[in-house]
């Protein structure tokens, strides 16, 4: 779960690298936003509803 | 030469002052096996020291023994530090001694510093062979005991700093004969059966036997070639393990571990506003510029420009027109100039213009104005028009000009 929280941000990051570099048009900058935005929303709902899981081994699991 | 006698007091008081002008004697250390441990109600140990060929009184007073924090038994391998002297009274040869530890402490302690410089010199804890540490770990496993405080601290971090990691505890023994064995099977178990990105390897603090596990050759050289990052936190803060020098990350506490190892929610989430703004911002200007480049182009514009055009030939026309319009009021002007020039003249000749002079023209009731005298006869009613009315008249006569003369 939170590889895609990594993977998220990563993607966030550059989306707005890309917005920041002017060679884009206005069609592909408000794509880039909405994706932007979609992304943002996805990593926030990840943060809030996320639960952490601890797994202890056992003797068998070592085996 | 003849000899003075001496008491026997004098004896062990003479010796006992040339015993406490010696350099060496005054502070040594001596090592050797703990017999007859006697440690009396007053507080004082009394012992001897052993070796295998020789033996030494030894006491060591309650103001010293009370300071001191294992306890000792018969056969204890140990290294006594104090001086020698003589108890007079009984003539008795003895160590007093101040500090006391178990010998075989110190050699653990030599031989975590041979260890250490061993693995140095192998170019184990060089910078260059430390992993990068994950900064979102998704799964960690965590070495330690499941039993004592180390784990609790690990977990209570973990839970209330972030949910977006998961762990994976595998219980070891920490210290004693399996600890090391173990550890290594943990740590070639995350390697090769589990999907964690790190590994925090824990316990909490103790003695150097006690964390002697994390010294053994076997471990540091796993730690080394793990394919997974390591952080340690063996330990308190002044505790140091081969395992904290040769391990990608060492944290102080088993707390301190789990807390480099996962960034908590709070931060993340300050990251992803912040990623956010910087979003929406870069977006903002995006649109303000395309929005500039649209106005510069826009129908508006356009239109403007058109319009402009348009304005200009319709000054051109009013211009045209204005000059025609002017050249039209010239010759209305110079018609009408010569109009008035002709009523001018035309007044000029105005019959009625003599009248003022004392002329007066004079009519018959027909109008007709009476230029000679057979215009009239004698009786008939005549009009004289005056400059300022008319008056009507009666002839009574006529006369001719010859008549007249």
């Amino acid at each position: 779960m939170s590889k895609t929280f990594e993977e998220n941000i990563k993607s966030l990051e550059e989306i707005v690298k890309a917005l920041e570099a002017d060679n884009s048009n206005l069609d592909e900058s408000m794509k880039a936003f909405e994706k932007g935005i979609k992304l943002y929303n996805e990593c926030n709902d990840l943060l809030k509803n996320a639960e952490n899981k601890i797994e202890v081994l056992n003797e068998k699991n070592e085996e | 030469m003849k000899l003075r006698k001496l008491s026997v007091k004098e004896v062990n008081s003479y010796a006992q002052k040339l015993l406490s002008y010696d350099p060496i004697l005054n502070n040594i250390i001596v090592e050797g096996e703990i017999s007859n441990f006697t440690a009396h109600s007053s507080g004082h140990a009394y012992f001897t020291l052993k070796d295998d060929e020789a033996r030494i009184s030894c006491i060591m007073f309650s103001r010293y023994f009370s300071e001191v924090e294992d306890s000792f038994k018969d056969g204890d391998q140990v290294d006594c530090q104090g001086d020698i002297s003589i108890f007079v009274r009984d003539g008795k040869f003895q160590l007093y001694v101040k500090e006391m530890k178990k010998a075989g402490l110190g050699a653990l302690h030599i031989k975590f510093e041979d260890l250490k410089k061993q693995y140095k010199n192998l170019g184990y804890f060089k910078e260059e062979h430390k992993k990068e540490i994950p900064k979102l770990p998704k799964k960690i496993g965590i070495i330690t005991s499941n039993q004592g405080a180390a784990i609790e601290d690990v977990i209570s971090v973990f839970n209330r700093r972030s949910t977006l990691v998961d762990a994976v505890v595998y219980p070891v023994s920490v210290q004693g004969d399996y600890a090391k064995n173990e550890i290594v099977k943990a740590i070639e178990y995350f390697n090769n059966k589990t999907a964690v990105d790190l590994i925090i390897m824990t316990r909490g603090g103790g003695s150097i036997e006690d964390l002697w596990a994390f010294n053994e050759p076997i471990v540091v050289e796993s730690v080394f070639h793990s394919n997974i990052p390591i952080i340690s936190g063996v330990g308190h803060e002044t505790d140091f393990t081969l395992v904290d020098f040769v391990a990608d990350l060492r944290a102080p506490t088993p707390s301190a571990a789990a807390e480099v190892a996962m960034v908590s929610n709070d931060t993340l989430m300050d990251q992803l506003e912040h990623l956010k703004e910087t979003l929406i911002n870069r977006y903002k200007k995006k649109l303000n510029q395309e929005r500039k480049r649209l106005e510069a182009l826009s129908l508006d514009k356009l239109l403007t420009r058109k319009r402009n055009q348009i304005d200009q030939r319709y000054q051109n026309l009013d211009n045209i027109h204005f000059k025609l319009n002017q050249l039209m009021n010239n010759v209305i002007q110079r018609k009408r100039n010569k109009l008035e020039n002709l009523i001018l003249s035309l007044n000029h000749n105005n019959p009625i213009e003599i009248l003022s002079k004392g002329y007066s023209i004079t009519m018959n009731t027909s109008k007709n104005t009476i230029k000679e005298i057979n215009d009239v006869t004698i009786g008939e009613e005549i009009y004289t028009k005056l400059n300022d009315g008319l008056i009507t008249s009666e002839v009574i006569n006529i006369i001719g000009d010859d008549e007249n003369e």
